[in-house]
């Protein structure tokens, strides 16, 4: 979350010589980041990020704080103005309002309450108007502007009622029943949950959703002549629940449900009093209520410099610790030269419990630009080979393919149901994200082909001839664990057929593996009389053809798309950096030509050639018309020089075998 | 034959040869093996020995002089030939279509490099986990306000009576106790872990898929020093020696403590200024201009990066990896991969690494 601060309000908190640039600059360095000084309306205001563990500086108290701590040690004059908020006199005579808060299964830590009677709703004095229209907080009336500022300036929030608006002028913290009916200020309607926590006035109405927004039935009108000015210390993680199962994300409930600290809600509360009094002539008129069961108490961390100094790597003298820690409001006691027994203020506790969070303060603050920067001693850890293999193939791949004209493609992991349905796929069998950002992306892919066909009638009209692939995971669900994440190699192209099997042709010979391109395909998206298999022996490298045309009118392309999909661990299990060597032959290659009939598949013609003469140095197709195949034979022996006539057997053992 | 003659006939043959080509055929009428000097030889036959001698040696005299003086000639119509040769050679020949690898892929080879140096290995980790490794391990119990910071993508696979909730992992840190338990809880750890995150967010400078790369350190007495030292060692292998590292406090829940890294901006080299052409110039009142002004650096306006998270491995995530931190420590980072890539390479518009656009492709 980010808040805004203006300069001079700072200065009310903070007596310094340092300008916004530098504190800008120092705090950044050293604690909560100024991320812009911007100047509105005459006002320099800062814009800081508070982290989520930081909330004690999400004001403008918070921020003076951690000033005076960082600034002096870039020389800078810096003190705390440290205010003293005194609890109000109340004359029992006057406390004639009646008022109860009743918090019986313990919801809150914290219940402040007090009723007062003001002069009158009207507008806010420029004062604090002007800073709060400088943070962009829409300055309303004296009484609501109160809140704000306290918040603003103390950094809990606080809530204001209109007093003769509770019905029984009882406040009933309690859950919610499932259902109940609220109307939040902004006139929005809201079913609650019984997990959600409301306030109730005594009749069964909601009056408000403690810690995130009131309602509309119990808020400061223009008519409003007493206040109930209301603080609780909440259960940050039902705050949070309830603030994100309604998309209610104020301000109020960002501050509560990251755990301010309760001691911090009276200072807020003693605050809001003197403020009414100031802005809306408040005269108190009921005691002050304060249920506090559970005192928010200092925590304790016994540390070392020696554990500091090793964390850090870089010894800091023992006084700049003990100095830093205290500015930050700690409590240190040194014992043994060495050993430091710490107590955290009760605005750090929630974030500082471990002596890691104490080095943090110490080396933050010491300024981690002055820790030198150091290499650690090496270290030789073994990487397995499977997935030193798993990159090294990725990167042979990538780069073969890349050489050979295709061009990378990266889709997102999940596609459309849309998608799935044009291949003609049923989304059951998808592992898909149940709170998808778009529909667009939501079933895990278990193919890479349907994005790759999508990415060719994306690219028609620039790139007709396109050549593309992807190296990604699939991802493929288990009933009982997590999927299985296969990495696929999808390769897709519009030239031709040829082109596509020349490209895996050409990738199984880059990487050294012995295969065959078999008939008949099982991948349902390929065209069956256009699809094949790369295999050997039982190994399955994958599939490759032309796409169903039909999946392809789908997607509205006319032409044919062809594809090949392999299993990058079996590519991956089976490559070789070199070939198997086997020395040429010194003796003469004598090439036939022959011309056969074709009754089977070219492969296995080929495997029968070779089966059938052990002399067999290449064989290639030179012609092929209807249904004859004329082929190119060379012949070779690596031992001594073949003679026709032992050619002509072998050539008479072919013609037997096919 | 009259040697003389021939001379004669040679010199004016040569004055006349019009092409290289032509020379060559004219030294074969001459040197050949049916040549001219090979008939002079021939004629010799009926000379007396003495005649033969004095014949002889005027026939090598000749033969020598033919063939420089063919040389000559063959040289000069060669050069002048060769001055004729006229080729653009800047003309485009037939191309071969260029592939290309995605700039995810160029900057993934990059970075693994680097820090294969300095013996970090490149491990893989799941993209589907469970939340147990996704944030419980890492310090972030389920009702912590933290995980608003990586809204989660849930998946409707079965759930884990141990490990919770099948998520799409926000972040590559789901591989910190991994990787601790795939080392049965044994240090050194030394790991890059680079893989693909989702978060739910889509607009100008997010897009629901992007890369992490990770870096997890473990040892004993690693420290904040040994983090800057990689970090610095880092941005000045990848961006260059200009680069210098800063950090600034953060928080996360699995770090402790917790930075933000800045370096020096890529584009302005730390000056905060915009580049010299874009300097305001104001006239001075000799009418020459002078520069007074130079604008702000577009990119940084500080001067600084921001390159990502980073931090002192907590320990009760050393404690969830079965690693004692009384005895341990170590530190992790997680950056973007597309993030170091705009800021190295000035890729701004990150919507386009996913849509599968050619045009977008072809630039790499």
């Amino acid at each position: 979350m980010n808040i805004k601060i203006t300069h001079n309000w700072l200065l009310d908190y903070l007596d310094t010589d340092a300008t916004p640039l530098e504190i800008q600059k120092y705090l950044s360095l050293c604690g909560p980041s100024v991320e812009r000084i911007e100047e509105v309306n005459g006002e320099v205001v800062y814009d800081i990020e508070i982290t989520s563990n930081r909330i004690d500086t999400a004001s403008v108290l918070g921020i003076a704080r951690e000033a005076a701590a960082i600034l002096p040690m870039f020389g800078k004059k810096a003190v705390l103005k440290k205010k003293k908020y005194n609890a109000p006199e109340l004359s029992p005579s006057n406390l004639q309002s009646p008022i109860s808060i009743i918090d019986s299964e313990g919801v809150c830590r914290r219940l402040l309450g007090i009723v007062m009677e003001i002069t009158g709703v009207t507008s806010t004095p420029l004062t604090i108007s002007k800073r709060l229209s400088a943070i962009d907080m829409r300055s309303l009336n004296n009484v609501v502007d109160v809140t704000n500022y306290v918040m603003t300036e103390i950094g809990h929030p606080t809530h204001v009622f209109d007093y003769d608006r509770i019905n029984t002028h009882t406040l009933i913290l309690r859950h919610a029943k499932k259902g109940e009916e609220m109307i939040t200020l902004d006139e929005k309607k809201y079913h609650l949950d019984d997990t959600d926590i409301i306030i109730d006035d005594g009749t069964g109405r909601v009056i408000d959703l403690p810690g995130i927004m009131g309602t509309a039935n119990s808020v400061v009108t223009n008519d409003t002549k007493r206040i109930l000015f209301f603080i609780e210390s909440n259960d940050p993680v039902s705050i949070r629940r309830t603030s994100m199962r309604y998309g209610i994300r104020t301000m109020a409930s960002t501050i509560n449900e990251k755990n301010p600290d309760s001691e911090l809600a009276y200072t807020a509360f003693l605050r809001g009093i003197q403020l009414f009094q100031e802005v809306a002539g408040a005269k108190i008129v009921s005691p002050l209520i304060d249920i506090y069961p559970k005192k928010q108490l200092p925590g304790h961390i016994i540390t070392s410099k020696t554990f500091i100094d090793s964390k850090v790597g870089v010894a800091i003298e023992l006084e700049k610790m003990v100095s830093i820690l205290q500015n930050l409001d700690f409590i240190v006691e040194v014992k043994n030269n060495d050993e430091l027994h710490i107590t955290v203020p009760t605005h750090r506790v929630s974030d500082v419990s471990i002596p890691e969070d104490i080095v943090e303060e110490v080396a933050r603050v010491y300024g981690y630009f002055a820790i030198p920067s150091v290499l650690q001693t090496p270290a030789y850890v073994v990487q397995p080979k499977d997935t030193e293999l798993l990159f090294q193939y990725q990167y042979v791949i990538k780069t073969f393919l890349k050489h050979k004209g295709y061009s990378e493609m990266m889709n997102y992991s999940a596609v459309s149901a849309d998608l799935v349905q044009q291949f003609e796929e049923k989304e059951e069998s998808y592992l898909y994200i149940t709170n998808s950002i778009s529909e667009d992306i939501k079933y895990l892919r278990q193919s890479l082909i349907p994005s790759l066909v999508r990415n060719v009638k994306q690219n028609e009209g620039f790139e007709p001839q396109l050549k593309a692939f992807e190296l990604a995971k699939t991802y493929i669900p288990s009933s009982t664990s997590l999927p299985e994440e296969e990495f696929k190699l999808s390769i897709v192209t519009t030239v031709s057929l040829d082109e596509l099997k020349s490209v895996i042709i050409g990738l199984m010979k880059e990487l050294n593996i012995s295969f065959k391109l078999k008939e008949k395909s099982n991948n349902v998206f390929l065209l069956a009389s256009v699809a094949g298999e790369i295999v050997n022996g039982n190994t399955l490298f994958g599939s490759f053809g032309q796409v169903k045309p039909l999946l392809c009118r789908n997607l509205g392309i006319e032409k044919p798309v062809y594809v090949a999909e392999l299993s990058f661990n079996e590519l991956m299990n089976s490559a070789r950096v070199m070939p198997d060597y086997k020395s040429f032959s010194q003796y003469a290659h004598i090439a036939e030509d022959i011309t056969i009939k074709k009754t089977k598949t070219y492969s296995e013609i080929e495997m029968n050639i070779r089966s059938a003469s052990p002399y067999i140095q290449s064989i290639a197709v030179k012609d092929q018309y209807k249904d004859t195949l004329t082929l190119h034979l060379v012949f070779t022996n690596t031992t001594r020089n073949l003679t026709e006539a032992e050619v002509k057997l072998e050539l008479d053992a072919i013609h037997k075998s096919l | 034959m009259d040697i003389k003659l021939l001379k004669e006939t040679l010199i004016e043959e040569l004055s006349k040869v019009p092409s290289a080509k032509d020379a060559e055929e004219l030294e074969l009428s001459y040197l050949g093996r049916n040549g001219k000097i090979n008939e002079l030889l021939k004629g010799m036959k009926t000379l007396s020995i003495e005649e033969k001698k004095i014949a002889g040696k005027d026939i090598n005299v000749f033969k020598q002089f033919v063939t420089e003086e063919i040389k000559k000639a063959k040289d000069v119509l060669y050069s002048k030939e060769e001055q004729n040769i006229e080729v653009d050679v800047t003309l485009p020949p037939p191309l071969e279509k260029k592939g290309s690898l995605h700039p995810i892929t160029l900057a993934v080879n990059e970075i693994t490099g680097i820090f294969n140096k300095i013996g970090f290995i490149r491990m893989s980790y799941p993209e589907v986990d469970w939340e147990h490794y996704a944030f419980e391990v890492l310090n972030m119990p389920k009702t912590h306000a933290a995980r608003d910071d990586f809204e989660t993508t849930f998946l409707n696979g079965p759930t884990d009576k141990e490990k919770g909730k099948m998520v799409l992992t926000p972040h590559t840190s789901n591989g910190q106790v991994r990787e601790m338990e795939r080392l049965n809880s044994t240090p050194p750890i030394r790991m890059i872990n680079i893989g693909k995150c989702y978060r739910p967010n889509w607009d100008a400078t997010h897009t629901p898929m992007f890369h992490q790369f990770e870096g997890l350190c473990v040892d004993k007495n690693i420290t904040i020093a040994n983090l800057k030292g990689t970090l610095e060692y880092f941005v000045k292998a990848y961006f260059g020696e200009f680069a210098e590292v800063r950090l600034r406090p953060h928080h996360f829940q699995f770090t402790e403590p917790s930075f933000e890294v800045d370096i020096t901006c890529t584009m302005c080299k730390g000056t905060a200024l915009a580049p010299l052409t874009s300097a305001i110039k104001e006239e001075r009142s000799d009418g020459k201009t002078a520069e007074v002004k130079r604008a702000k650096c577009k990119i940084c306006k500080s001067g600084w990066l921001e390159l990502g998270g980073t931090g002192m491995v907590h320990p009760n995530v050393l404690t969830a990896g079965g690693i004692d931190p009384s005895i341990y420590s170590g530190w992790a980072f997680g950056f973007g991969i597309e993030r170091v890539n705009m800021m190295k390479y000035g890729i701004d518009d990150i919507r386009n690494y996913y849509t599968g656009d050619i045009r977008f492709l072809n630039l790499f």
